[in-house]
C-alpha cells in the first residue's frame, strides 16, 4: 500500500546510520573474511599469497588458540556469575530504604566510571605479592597463609584476579539494572505476602525473582558479549600468563596475529571468535525475544 | 522485635563491608599516588602511607605532556558522541515513531554490530587507516568510537521515544510549529535523561577505550591517556609510581564528570534495561 | 466559512482495517459529535481531518478545497487530546502561548491574548503554573485555551470529558455548550457518550466498527434509528432489547415472548411487507413506567417484573428489573426507592416501541 506523497521519508532518518555502520563495521568485517584466506605479514607484503583455508586449519590444531576460547569461556562464566550475584545483594540491600541511600549508590557505581586498561595495573599492584593488601586481608579471615602468595603465579589466582578486576568495574552496572527492575516490581504483592506471614525467603524467591527474570536476562546477555572479548585486564594484569593460562581470545589474536604482522592469521581467528560470540548472543536474543 | 533488629543491623553491616570493598582500590590508587617512588611497593603494605609525597603530579604533567594527553582524550571521545548522538538519534527517532519498511531489521542490524569484538574489526582497519592516512588521528579514532557508541545510544533513546506521548508533537505541530521543531522543543528536552544516560555511558566507553588507540596512535599527538598507561609498563618492569599517577589523572576527569550525572544516569539506564 | 467534506477514507493501521469507506459532510458552524464505542476510529478521524494521519485513499476537503496532501500547521484547525496533551515541561503560559508563537505575532500582544482567554475560562491565576500541579478540569481547561487562541475555523474535541468526575462532567457540558454557542465555529466532539450528545450535539454521526452506521441530526438519529447498533447504543441508559417473535393471528398483529403478549395490530399495514418471524423488541428506559393503579386496571400492555436493583444517579433513578429472562433497565426521573425483590407493574405505549430484525439488524419499526 502507497502512502501518499508526503515530503517527509522517516527512512532518511535511519539511512545516515545504517550506512555509517555498514561503511566502519561491516565493510571491515568483510575484508575479513576476504584476507582470512591468505598468508599476509603485513610487513613483508610481498610474500603476501592466497592459502585457502591454511589459517584455519592452523588455527583449529593450534591448542593456544584453543585454549584461549576455554579461558574466555571460563572467565565470561565465572564473572558473570561473581557480577550477578554480588549486583544482585547489592541491589537488595540498595533497596532498602534509608538515610544516605543515594550517597551510597553513588559511592557504589564509581567504579563503573574507571577505565580497564588502569584497573588491571591496579588490581596488579593490590595483589603485589608480599605487598598486597588483598592478601592480607584474606590471610586476617584465613583463606590464605602466604604473605608472599603470587597471584600470577597459577592459572587459577591469575583468572581470580581478572575476575577482580573485571567485577570490580562491572558489579554496580548489574547492581543498577537489577536495582531499576525491583523498584519497578508494585507493592502489592508483598503486603499480601506480609498478611499471609510468608517467610522471607519465600518472598524473594517467589515475588521478587520472577520479576526480576528480564532485566537480569537483559543485564547478563549485554555482560557476556562483553566478557567474551575482554581485553584490557588481561593485557595489564596478567600479559596473559602465567605462560599463555590467562590468554583469552582476544589476546591470542593481538599476541599471535597483530603483534607478529600475521594479519591473514589474525583475520581468520577474528572471525572464528565473532562467529562463536555472534551464534551464542542471536540464540540467546531469538530465544529473549520470542518470550517477550 | 529483637530479632527483626539483628536481621537489619546485619543488612547494614554487610552493605557497609561491601562499600569498603568497592571504595578501596580507588583508595589503594589515589593513595598511591601520593607515595614516593620507593614506598609504592612495600612489605608488609601499609594502609595508611607513612609519609606523604606530593611532586608526582607536577613530574608527570611535565614529563608526560600531560595536556596532549588530555586534549586527545577528550577529542576522542568527544566526537565519539557527538557524531554518535548526530547519527544515532534521527535514526532511534524514526523507529520510535514511524513504520515504514525495513525498520526493525535495520535496528537489528544495528544491534548486531555490537556484538563484533573489536579486535575482529582491528587488522582490517588498521589497513584502511594506514592507506588513507588516518592512522595516529584522534578524530579517525573519535569516528571509531562512535560508530561503536551507536547501538547503545540507537536503542536506549529508542526505547526513551516511545515513552513520550506522539499526541504532544502532534498537538505542537497544530499548533503551527514545524516537525523538526516539535522535536527540539518537545522530544528533545523530554527525553534528556536518556539522552544524558547515554552520553555518560558512550564518553565512559571512549574515554577508557584502549586497544584501538594502543593499535592506531603512536606518537604524542594522538595517543590517549590509556596507552600511556600501558606504556609504564616496560621491559624493565612496571614503573608502579608513574602508572598509578598516570591511572589517577586519567580518572580525575571521568569520575567527576560521572558523580555530577549519575542521577541522571540511573534513570536512564533504569527505562533502558527495562525495555 | 466552508463545511468539511470527507470522501471514501480508507485507513489501515498496523493491518487493522480502522475506517472503511467514510465519506461524510460536516456542516459549518454546527457542533458535530462522533459517537461510538472505543474502538470505533473516532480518534483516527480526528487526526485525519487533522491531518495527522496520512491517507492511502480517500480525500479531505475544506469547502472546494483538496486538503488531504496539506501539513496539519497549515490547516486553520485546532484538536483538544483526550488526556490534554499538555506540554509538561512548560507552563501553563507557555503552553496556551505556543499556537500564538507559531505565529510569530510579538511578545506584547501575545501576552494581552493569553490573559483574555485565560481570564475567559477562569485560568488566568493559574499561568505561573505547570501542569502537573493541576487538576483534571484545569488542565482540560488550559487545553482549550491553547485550542482557541489562535481563532481555528475548527474544533476537534477528542473524549475530553471522559477523563472528568461524573459531576464535573456535566457541568462543562453545559459550559462546553455555551461557549460553542457564543463562538459559532464549527465543533466535532468524539465521544463514546450519548450523554454528551443528546446535551450538545446539533448533529450525530454514529461510527461503529470503522463505518458510519447512520448520520443526522440528533433528534433525527435518536428517534428514528436505522438499526440496532445505533438504536442500542444511542441512548442513555442504552435501550432495552428483547428477543421476541412477531405473528399473525386472526387478522391481528402480536409480538410475543414466554412473559408477555403485545397487540401491534396498529402497525399491521406498516409492517405488511415484512416477512421475519424472529424480531428484536426494543424500548427505551425513559418510555418504560411503573404503572399505577389506573393504568393496571386497564390492564393493557402490562408486564410485571422483579426489581432487582435501583440505581440512583444524581436526582435520577435506574431501577433494573427482572422479567422472566430478560433483564431490563426503565428511568426514574426522581429519586425512587423501592425494596430489592418486590414486584411491580410496567407499562410502556405502543407508540415507543422499535422493531428490529434479529439477523440483520435493521430496523423494522420505530
Amino acid at each position: 500500500m502507497k502512502e501518499r506523497t508526503r515530503k517527509f521519508r522517516p527512512i532518511f532518518l535511519m539511512l545516515p546510520c545504517v550506512v555509517f555502520l555498514l561503511g566502519i563495521i561491516v565493510y571491515p568485517f568483510a575484508y575479513n573474511i576476504y584476507l582470512s584466506f591468505f598468508y599476509y605479514p603485513f610487513h613483508m607484503p610481498w610474500t603476501r599469497h592466497f592459502i585457502g583455508g591454511g589459517n584455519y586449519v592452523q588455527l583449529f590444531t593450534d591448542p593456544y588458540f584453543l585454549g584461549s576460547l576455554k579461558t574466555s569461556g571460563i572467565l565470561t562464566g565465572l564473572s558473570l556469575t561473581v557480577e550477578t550475584f554480588l549486583g544482585l545483594i547489592i541491589a537488595l540491600l540498595l533497596n532498602m530504604e534509608f538515610k544516605g541511600r543515594g550517597v551510597a549508590r553513588m559511592f557504589f557505581i564509581i567504579p563503573l566510571a574507571s577505565i580497564p586498561i588502569v584497573n588491571g595495573y591496579l588490581f596488579k599492584l593490590l595483589l603485589f605479592p608480599g605487598a598486597s593488601p588483598i592478601t592480607l586481608l584474606l590471610m586476617k579471615i584465613g583463606l590464605v597463609n602466604n604473605s608472599a602468595f603470587s597471584w600470577q603465579a597459577q592459572t587459577w589466582s591469575a583468572i581470580a584476579a581478572i575476575v577482580m578486576a573485571d567485577a570490580w568495574k562491572w558489579t554496580p552496572f548489574m547492581a543498577l539494572i537489577i536495582l531499576a527492575g525491583l523498584q519497578a516490581i508494585p507493592q502489592a504483592p508483598y503486603e499480601l505476602a506480609n498478611i499471609d506471614g510468608a517467610s522471607a525467603w519465600r518472598v524473594f524467591w517467589r515475588i521478587t525473582l520472577p520479576r526480576l527474570k528480564f532485566p537480569l536476562t537483559i543485564a547478563m546477555l549485554i555482560r557476556a558479549m562483553d566478557l567474551l572479548r575482554v581485553f584490557d585486564e588481561v593485557f595489564s594484569l596478567t600479559e596473559g600468563g602465567p605462560g599463555s593460562a590467562t590468554e583469552t581470545a582476544a589476546f591470542y589474536i593481538y599476541r599471535r596475529g597483530f603483534k607478529t604482522f600475521m594479519f591473514g592469521f589474525a583475520s581468520a581467528a577474528s572471525l572464528i571468535v565473532w562467529g562463536i560470540i555472534f551464534i551464542t548472543c542471536f540464540l540467546i536474543i531469538k530465544k529473549v525475544f520470542a518470550e517477550i | 522485635m529483637k530479632k527483626l533488629d539483628a536481621w537489619v543491623i546485619g543488612k547494614f553491616i554487610l552493605l557497609a563491608l561491601l562499600l569498603f570493598v568497592f571504595v578501596f582500590p580507588l583508595y589503594w590508587l589515589v593513595m598511591t599516588t601520593f607515595k614516593p617512588g620507593v614506598d609504592v611497593i612495600e612489605f608488609p603494605p601499609r594502609f595508611v602511607p607513612s609519609r606523604l609525597f606530593f611532586e608526582n603530579y607536577p613530574r608527570a604533567w611535565t614529563e608526560y605532556s600531560t595536556s596532549f594527553l588530555y586534549r586527545n582524550t577528550a577529542i576522542a571521545s568527544l566526537v565519539g558522541i557527538a557524531l554518535g548522538l548526530l547519527i544515532g538519534i534521527p535514526a532511534a527517532y524514526s523507529a520510535a515513531r514511524f513504520r515504514y519498511k525495513g525498520r526493525d531489521d535495520f535496528m537489528f542490524f544495528i544491534l548486531t554490530t555490537r556484538f563484533l569484538p573489536p579486535i575482529t574489526a582491528a587488522v582490517p582497519l588498521y589497513i584502511v587507516f594506514k592507506s588513507v592516512g588516518m592512522l595516529n588521528n584522534v578524530f579517525a579514532l573519535g569516528i571509531l568510537y562512535a560508530a561503536m557508541n551507536l547501538p547503545i545510544i540507537t536503542w536506549v533513546l529508542r526505547a526513551y521515544f516511545r515513552e513520550i506521548p506522539i499526541e504532544l508533537e502532534q498537538s505542537y505541530m497544530l499548533d503551527g510549529h514545524s516537525r523538526l521543531k516539535a522535536f527540539f522543543k518537545i522530544v528533545f528536552p523530554l527525553s534528556w535523561p536518556g539522552i544524558a544516560a547515554v552520553t555518560m555511558l558512550s564518553v565512559c566507553f571512549s574515554w577508557g577505550e584502549f586497544l584501538f588507540a594502543l593499535l592506531f596512535t603512536f606518537n604524542i599527538h594522538a595517543k590517549t591517556l590509556p596507552v600511556k598507561v600501558a606504556e609504564m609498563q616496560g621491559d624493565i618492569g612496571i614503573l608502579w609510581g608513574q602508572i598509578t599517577v598516570i591511572g589517577t589523572i586519567a580518572l580525575i576527569p571521568i569520575m567527576v564528570f560521572f558523580v555530577i550525572i549519575q542521577r541522571h544516569i540511573v534513570r536512564g539506564l533504569s527505562f533502558g534495561a527495562l525495555k | 466559512m466552508p463545511e468539511i467534506r470527507l470522501k471514501n477514507i480508507n485507513k489501515t493501521i498496523e493491518g487493522k482495517e480502522i475506517l472503511k469507506n467514510i465519506s461524510l459532510r460536516i456542516e459549518d458552524g454546527l457542533f458535530t459529535c462522533i459517537l461510538g464505542p472505543p474502538g470505533a476510529g473516532k480518534t483516527t478521524l480526528l487526526k485525519i481531518i487533522a491531518g495527522l494521519e496520512s491517507l492511502a485513499t480517500g480525500e479531505v476537503y475544506f469547502g472546494e478545497e483538496d486538503i488531504t496532501d496539506l501539513s496539519p500547521q497549515m490547516r486553520d484547525i485546532s484538536m483538544v487530546f483526550q488526556d490534554f496533551a499538555l506540554y509538561p515541561h512548560l507552563l501553563v503560559y507557555e503552553n496556551i502561548a505556543s499556537p500564538l508563537k507559531a505565529k510569530r505575532m510579538p511578545k506584547k500582544e501575545i501576552r494581552k491574548k493569553v490573559k483574555e482567554v485565560a481570564s475567559f475560562l477562569g485560568i488566568d491565576r493559574l499561568l505561573d503554573r505547570i501542569p502537573k500541579q493541576l487538576s483534571g478540569g484545569e488542565m482540560q481547561r488550559v487545553a482549550i485555551a491553547r485550542a482557541m487562541i489562535k481563532e481555528p475555523k475548527v474544533y476537534l474535541l477528542d473524549e475530553i470529558l471522559v477523563n472528568l468526575d461524573y459531576k464535573i462532567r456535566e457541568e462543562m457540558r453545559s459550559e462546553l455548550k455555551g461557549i460553542a454557542k457564543k463562538m459559532g465555529r464549527t465543533i466535532i466532539y468524539a465521544t463514546p457518550d450519548p450523554l454528551d450528545v443528546l446535551s450538545m450535539a446539533d448533529r450525530v454521526v454514529v461510527l461503529h466498527k470503522g463505518i458510519i452506521e447512520q448520520k443526522g441530526s440528533t433528534k433525527e438519529v435518536y428517534t428514528h434509528p436505522k438499526n440496532i447498533v445505533v438504536g442500542g447504543y444511542f441512548g442513555f441508559p442504552e435501550m432495552n432489547l428483547v428477543d421476541c417473535v412477531l405473528k399473525r393471528k386472526n387478522n391481528k398483529l402480536f409480538i410475543t415472548t414466554d412473559e408477555l403478549t403485545i397487540d401491534i395490530s396498529e402497525f399491521k399495514e406498516k409492517l405488511k411487507e415484512r416477512k421475519e418471524k424472529e424480531v428484536i423488541l426494543g424500548v427505551r428506559p425513559e418510555n418504560m413506567n411503573i404503572a399505577t393503579e389506573a393504568v393496571q386496571k386497564r390492564g393493557n400492555n402490562l408486564v410485571k417484573g422483579e426489581v432487582v436493583l435501583g440505581e440512583v444517579i444524581g436526582s435520577d433513578t435506574i431501577v433494573h428489573v427482572k422479567i422472566g429472562k430478560d433483564k431490563i433497565k426503565i428511568f426514574v426521573p426522581r429519586i425512587y426507592r423501592v425494596p430489592i425483590g418486590e414486584k411491580i407493574w410496567l407499562h410502556f405505549n405502543t407508540r415507543d416501541i422499535y422493531l428490529f430484525n434479529r439477523q440483520t439488524g435493521e430496523c423494522i419499526l420505530g
